[in-house]
């Protein structure tokens, strides 16, 4: 069954409407509407795995995401696993520990095998905002290798390519990213022939986000460091990439996801420490000789993380049901 | 009574002895009674438990606030989170409210944390190091509960949970700064763009712009971190072992990747040390005040330090131990002086340390003890607390002038929180008001300057008066605060003018580090100045980094000419031989042609161009190899071209007629190197002239060496003949056949070689032929094949075994030896059973002493690769703990099973290069375009990056395994019990006194060098024209050098005596006084003089540079069993030439 085609949706009458009031003072109008592109379908059990840099790793700390596609995608069930990390690049840096970063995509393809994701989505390349641009090539050289070594070892799996999010200039001390967005803001232009020339579903969260900010401190802000988001900024960023999969978030409020945001934060941790366990060095590096028996605890989270999903689904299925009654 | 005494003597015995639990019944008693009764505190201190468990479990690190209230972070889940369990560590805030000198308040602030490494409050909250992130976590309605948790940073590495980041610690000027250790790679998005830092280091971060920098980087497990009155700042690391280590901008220490050059620290050979802490307090002695405080976790103590400034950086000196303890459970990690002054230190309280040897769910670990112990000197009042929260603007200010850290540094981040606006309207009247005649007048500016550093507020006007002092350390404080605010000062080139100059050499490397910030051609080229005044080691540090890593910002215009740096030549070859490349070399050869170089810089500039010359430059070299007016350089510039041609293949045109003529040159030293040149420049028509040269009777061994690689390079079946008809008709060139054949026919060399064996008489002759065929990954294994049912001698055997397990070579071969050799070892794994009886024997009938005498046996070769303190080798772990640290099975189990279980930062690394040679060893620089490693003959060999096929760590230790099994089982017992005790409490902990510990002792002398000191008098031991036979020896634990193993220079008539000797290293001219354990019938010389008159202590004044002491103990000195000599005072270091 497909989401889009979700017929109690519909029959529920269910409509997209943003969900925050928060915004920032300040939007420009959306360059391209996303709901003029079709949306991205999911499928029964598609297993979604989040890809990229620190964007993407802290939306673990708030579990804004994971509720509202579910809720978006109605009796279509889906699971999450981010295996998103701090300051990543295409190339596997953050995830390279040791070694250069093509041990980090070694890692990756571990991760990718294990996980058998049906859905990879992903959001890199923020650091360019602070780079030169004529690291777009490499940059782009990279993505595609990093896209071949998904499909290679996550066969089937779709792909979906999110430009990062706008940075904020907020007062000073803090920085004035004027510069930096502007960057950011061609770097997404160059983004989206990329991930058209690969076939790739792809979304503006730049433009989602409001795009490139009128000059001026912004009043209401998002993030905490102009860079990083808070709470009320991950909120508006998950609705935004719903939108952005050009789905439908029904009506609700923010206080009835958090059964099911608890759930998931929960198998966040879960699964943080199994894909990303400390001492990595013992268990798995080149001292395994000395504590790798110590490794066979690490397995040991797969049958609580499968537990957690399902606390995740009886959630969500408590809410719709609800809501069903209503 | 004597009953009694016994008793309790074997009471003590068991105390010491049972240091380490064999098993959850053999734990030490928890009761902190009983704990206590184990301190042994010196005279004057007193020791109290200030809290401990239900109130605390488990303490990692803690910091104050200015309430007198101690943050402290605690982990119950460390080693490892268990699949299940939550996220359940702790920061508890400990109080002490009723002040009884006892903590009678606990509040947990935050819980939910996983291994948090490190607390400190502030800022309304508090910041904790939790794992990957760094947390604020903020109390919003002051009831001492954290409300909201924010993300400031997040990427840091947990690859090993006793390396996360942890140690926060505030900066003068009230910055964050936090470390990171060995293991960790951290990767961190900043508002100004991402921050990497591999491996250990120091992190520097200003919350309110979240600018995160990095500091200083390497080190291996750094958990003490603090800063000095001035803002000088040092690190002690807990696996590191060099004591304090003086960290400055840009500063890079051991360990860290891509390191090309690493700094030490002041104390090689120091126990490993946790947590730091810098005594500035008038609760404590006037002799304790500007001391360091840190703690040897694994030997149950906490040590302090004397510092003396010493050039740029300091001396350190280890004074008489704070606390010790023999309670195996105490394990002080963390050390603050509290609000009365006292001494605080935190006690993880466990009998298992690590989590890399043993097991993380062992049960020996213990996971609900902790302690804060507290510690005060007798009879002087304990220091009251200021009121600092709220306190008026102005106090707070007034507070700067304390004779007290405490509060200064609370003050100072009271007027941080209160910001710009409400601070700098009053500092202006306070620096205004303060008195110039005042003797801490300087001081107090200086904490003005950090006051607006801390509210991002800069004045250039403080600034210049600040660095107007005639004070060099605020000089150098005023630079260390430029290297933030260079871009506020538009005159900064101009005033780094006069720091690069100064006559303080801190002054300049704070310069320095500001000209490192600048990245500018011109800031370079004013860095080079500093080498017009006298250089040492961190000065040159921070130079050649500067120089090699902004190396694209100002080669390119040396080389179109826009810089010129050659107006003093000194300068332009310190710059081009520090960037390696071939594009630096042209103004050099120019500079060397013309003349203009002293010898020391055409020596670099030589060794520069065998690394970097073209084939251009390899033809203009070696023209002036024939240009009579180089004469006296030929040597040099001969061997910059076989390193060009044998690493890189460069050769010019021409090579043939150039070779050849230099064959028939009469200089041995020219034909020498030409037969080299010969096969890297692949002169085929060399190779009869090679071939004479090799076989000719009167040819001289070097030259017959360099023929034989001419050969072996000029390769092919005509070299193979060549070298196997040279073995069948040269019986004294056989081994030198043999070498030249590995290259050129391994599988005829393989049977030559065994035939060689065969008749060799000692190892020793079997050697050079063994160590050829262990030069590449293909060569043991056609050695292994041949030697398939041959019969070697078991020496040549046991010699090859040893090559071959020290240098982590895998495969046949070694059994291979062992079969063919008939080799017998010791059966080394031990049942379970074997080694419970066999730790028995250690406990009850080892000899600590008879070990040491087996230790130190030449053939054991314990004292080669491991070093005791700071005397010893450095292939393998300092051994000066190992007995507080190790369990008697584990030490057992290495030296039976060295390969079972590996200390970090001693696993073998095997290197195979891109022409098919193997290196191995102990990484010692993985940075820039070279590896560098330790080989087991412990030479250094460079590795070019470019050349490394692979490389891979090995599984197998470099300590050989079998090394014991020549001792009887009681001797064998005796080493263990040695082991097991050193670091500990006892005869065999390393003392702090400054002992010599390193010697050369005079070997055999002949008749001539006896007549030659007999008629030039006893000064002529230090002639550097004539080499005697010295030998490298350590002094035992005790500091003691046993004369037993010395001879006596039997013709040396009258004195017959039998000599030693070390050196004095001064970075500047000083005094320094010795200690010597016995004068009668001793002599001593310093330099170039006997003195006349020997004391027991004696005052040198000695020039800077390094001068050699002998001491010449005559025969008549028959009550003299061993030697001791101390370096009592003086900023000097006792060194090896």
């Amino acid at each position: 069954m497909s989401a889009k085609a979700s017929p109690l949706i519909l029959a529920l009458g269910w409509i997209a409407l943003p969900l925050l009031a928060q915004e920032v003072t300040q939007v420009s109008p959306p360059a391209a509407k996303p709901a003029e592109k079709a949306a991205f379908e999911f499928h029964d059990g598609d297993k979604v795995v989040l890809l990229g840099n620190t964007v993407f790793e802290r939306e673990q700390r708030f579990g804004s995401l994971e509720p509202r596609l579910a809720l978006a995608l109605g009796d279509t069930k889906v699971s999450m696993r981010n295996l998103a990390w701090s300051a990543d690049t295409v190339f596997g840096h953050a995830r390279s520990y040791f070694g250069p970063p093509e041990e980090g995509l070694q890692r990756l393809t571990g991760h990718l095998e294990l996980l058998k994701p049906s859905v990879v989505m992903l959001c890199y390349g923020s650091e360019l905002a602070f780079e030169k641009l004529g690291g777009l090539p490499d940059f782009l050289t990279g993505y595609r290798n990093l896209l071949e070594l998904i499909r290679k070892h996550a066969p089937g799996a779709r792909i979906i390519i999110v430009s990062p999010p706008p940075l904020e200039t907020l007062p000073p001390p803090l920085p004035d990213q004027t510069d930096a967005n502007k960057s950011l803001s061609s770097f997404r232009d160059a983004l989206r022939k990329f991930a058209l020339s690969q076939n790739t579903y792809f979304i503006d969260l730049f433009e989602l986000m409001g795009g490139v900010p009128k000059p001026g401190v912004i009043v209401k802000p998002l993030t905490e460091n102009g860079v990083h988001y808070t709470r009320e900024g991950y909120d508006k960023l998950s609705t935004k990439l719903v939108e952005g999969l050009g789905l439908a978030i029904p009506t609700v409020a923010p206080a009835e996801l958090d059964p099911i945001r608890r759930e998931v934060l929960a198998k966040d941790e879960l699964f943080f420490n199994r894909f990303r366990p400390q001492n990595e060095t013992y268990l798995f590096g080149f001292r395994k000789h000395e504590q790798g028996q110590n490794a066979k605890e690490i397995p040991m989270f797969d049958p609580l993380i499968d537990q957690a999903d399902g606390k995740i689904q009886a959630a969500k299925a408590a809410l719709l049901a609800g809501k069903k009654q209503l | 009574m004597s009953l009694r005494l016994l008793v309790s003597l074997s009471l003590l015995s068991t105390a010491v002895q049972a240091s380490q639990p064999k098993s959850t019944a053999d734990l030490p008693d928890p009761n902190p009674e009983v704990q206590k009764a184990g301190f042994v505190v010196p005279e004057g201190i007193e020791i109290s438990l200030w809290a401990q468990e239900p109130m605390i479990a488990k303490p990692v690190q803690m910091n104050w606030d200015a309430q007198g209230r101690l943050w402290v972070v605690s982990s119950t889940t460390y080693p490892q989170i268990k699949p299940g369990d939550g996220t359940k560590d702790q920061v508890v805030v400990l109080e002490d409210t009723d002040h009884d000198g006892k903590a009678d308040k606990s509040t947990v602030f935050a819980e939910n944390l996983h291994i948090p490494t490190a607390v400190i409050p502030g800022d309304g909250g508090a910041y904790v190091a939790n794992s990957t992130e760094v947390l604020f976590l903020k109390d919003t309605n002051g009831d001492l509960k954290a409300d909201e948790r924010t993300v400031m940073l997040s990427g840091f590495g947990t690859e090993d949970t006793h390396h996360l980041l942890h140690t926060m610690r505030y900066t003068p000027e009230g910055l964050l700064s936090f470390l990171q250790s060995i293991y960790i790679h951290s990767h961190v998005e900043t508002p100004y763009g991402v921050r990497r830092l591999m491996g250990g280091g120091v992190w520097e971060f200003r919350p309110e712009t979240r600018r995160l920098e990095v500091i200083s980087k390497g080190l291996i497990n750094p958990w003490g971190y603090e800063f000095d009155r001035w803002g000088q700042s040092f690190a002690t690391d807990g696996a590191g072992g060099e004591g304090l280590n003086y960290i400055f901008l840009g500063s890079v220490f051991k360990t860290s990747p891509n390191a090309k050059r690493t700094l030490s620290g002041l104390n090689p050979g120091q126990p490993k040390q946790c947590g730091l802490e810098y005594i500035d307090d008038p609760h404590w002695p006037d002799e304790w005040q500007g001391t360091w405080v840190t703690n040897d976790f694994r030997g149950n103590r906490t040590n302090r330090f004397h510092v003396t400034p010493n050039g740029s950086s300091y001396i350190a000196k280890q004074e008489a131990d704070v606390l010790a303890s023999n309670h195996r459970a105490f394990r002080p990690i963390d050390v603050r002086l509290g609000p009365d002054g006292a001494l605080y230190i935190a006690d993880w309280y466990n009998p298992i340390i690590q989590h890399g040897e043993v097991d993380f769910r062992d049960p020996r670990r213990d996971l609900v003890h902790g302690r804060i112990w507290r510690l005060t000197a007798k009879g002087r009042p304990l220091s009251e607390m200021p009121k600092i929260v709220g306190a008026p603007v102005p106090e707070l200010l007034e507070m700067l002038k304390a004779q007290r850290k405490w509060t200064r540094h609370f003050a100072k981040q009271e007027l941080r929180s209160r910001g710009a606006e409400q601070v700098i309207p009053a500092l202006k009247t306070w620096v205004d008001g303060l008195d110039k005649n005042d003797a801490n007048y300087w001081h107090n500016l200086l904490e003005a300057a950090w006051v607006r550093e801390g509210v991002n507020k800069f004045s250039p006007k403080l600034w210049r008066d600040l660095v107007a002092s005639p004070d060099a350390r605020v000089r150098a404080a005023a630079y260390r605060l430029l290297t933030h605010r260079w871009r506020e000062l538009p005159d900064a080139l101009e005033v780094l003018t006069k720091g690069i100059g100064d006559e303080n050499a801190q002054v300049r490397l704070w310069a320095m580090g500001v000209l490192h910030e600048l990245r500018q051609p011109r800031s370079f080229e004013l860095a080079l100045r500093a080498l017009d005044k006298p250089m040492d080691e961190s000065l040159d540090f921070l130079l050649e980094l500067i120089a090699r890593e902004q190396t694209d910002v100002w080669l390119p215009l040396v080389i179109k000419g826009d810089l010129k740096l050659d107006d003093n030549p000194k300068h332009l070859v310190y710059a081009m031989k520090a960037t390696g490349r071939s594009e630096g070399l042209k103004p050099l050869l120019d500079s060397f042609k013309a003349g203009k170089l002293a010898a020391d810089d055409a020596t670099a500039v030589l060794t520069m161009a065998g690394d970097a010359a073209d084939a251009a430059q390899v033809l203009e070299m070696s023209n002036l190899v024939n240009d009579p007016a180089m004469s006296a350089q030929v040597v040099g510039l001969m061997d910059a071209l076989v390193k060009a041609g044998m690493t890189r293949g460069v050769k010019p045109e021409g090579a043939q007629e150039l070779v050849q003529a230099w064959l028939a040159s009469p200089r041995a030293e020219i034909v020498h190197r030409a037969t080299i040149l010969a096969g890297a420049w692949k002169v085929e028509a060399a190779r009869a002239t090679l071939e004479t040269i090799l076989t000719a009777a009167n040819t001289l061994p070097p030259v017959r060496d360099g023929a034989v690689q001419g050969l072996a390079k000029l390769g092919g079946t005509k070299s193979r003949d060549f070298f196997d008809q040279v073995f069948a008709e040269h019986a004294e060139l056989r081994s030198l056949a043999v070498q030249g054949l590995t290259d050129v026919g391994p599988q005829i060399a393989a049977k030559r070689a065994i035939e060689f064996f065969a008749t060799a008489k000692t190892a020793a002759e079997a050697a050079p032929i063994l160590t050829a065929f262990l030069k590449n990954k293909q060569l043991p294994g056609v050695l292994a094949n041949e030697l398939k049912d041959k019969t070697i001698p078991d020496f040549v055997a046991v010699e090859g075994i040893r090559m071959v397990s020290t240098r982590g070579i895998k495969g046949p071969l070694e059994d291979a030896l062992r079969a063919a050799g008939g080799v017998k070892q010791m059966n080394q794994a031990l049942t379970p059973e074997q080694m419970t009886a066999l730790v028995e024997k250690v406990k009850s009938q080892g000899d600590a002493a008879r070990g040491e005498s087996v230790y130190r046996r030449q053939q054991l070769l314990c004292m080669s690769c491991h070093a005791i303190g700071d005397a010893g080798g450095v292939l393998g772990p300092n051994l000066v703990s190992i007995g507080g640290s190790a369990p008697v099975d584990y030490l057992i189990e290495s030296l039976l099973e060295p390969s079972k279980k590996i200390k970090e930062g001693y696993h073998m690394i095997i290197i195979s290069t891109k022409d098919g040679k193997v290196f191995s060893g102990g990484l010692v620089q993985d940075g820039g375009d070279e590896v560098i490693i330790r080989d087991p003959a412990n030479q250094l060999q460079k590795i070019p990056k470019a050349q490394i096929a692979s490389r891979q760590m090995s599984p197998a230790s470099m300590m050989p395994p079998g090394l014991t099994a020549s001792l009887r089982e009681d001797e064998f017992v005796d080493l263990v019990r040695f082991l097991s005790e050193l670091g500990r409490e006892g005869a065999y902990k390393i003392a702090p006194n400054r002992y010599v510990r390193t010697w050369k002792v005079m070997g055999p002398m002949d008749q001539a060098l006896n007549d030659h000191i007999r008629h030039v008098g006893l000064h002529a031991v230090h002639d550097k024209e004539t080499v005697y036979p010295w030998e490298l020896r350590v002094s035992e634990v005790s500091g003691n050098l046993p004369l037993s193993e010395l001879v006596n220079a039997q013709k040396m008539y009258p004195w017959f005596p039998k000599i030693a000797r070390f050196a004095l290293k001064l970075e500047a001219p000083g005094k320094v006084k010795l200690g010597l354990n016995a004068v009668k019938n001793v002599n001593v010389v310093v330099g170039d003089k006997a003195l006349q008159e020997i004391t027991p202590e004696i005052t040198l004044d000695l020039p800077a540079g390094v001068t050699p002491v002998s001491i010449i103990i005559s025969k008549e000195a028959t009550d003299m069993q061993s030697l001791r000599v101390e370096l009592l005072e003086g900023a000097a270091q006792a060194v090896v030439e």
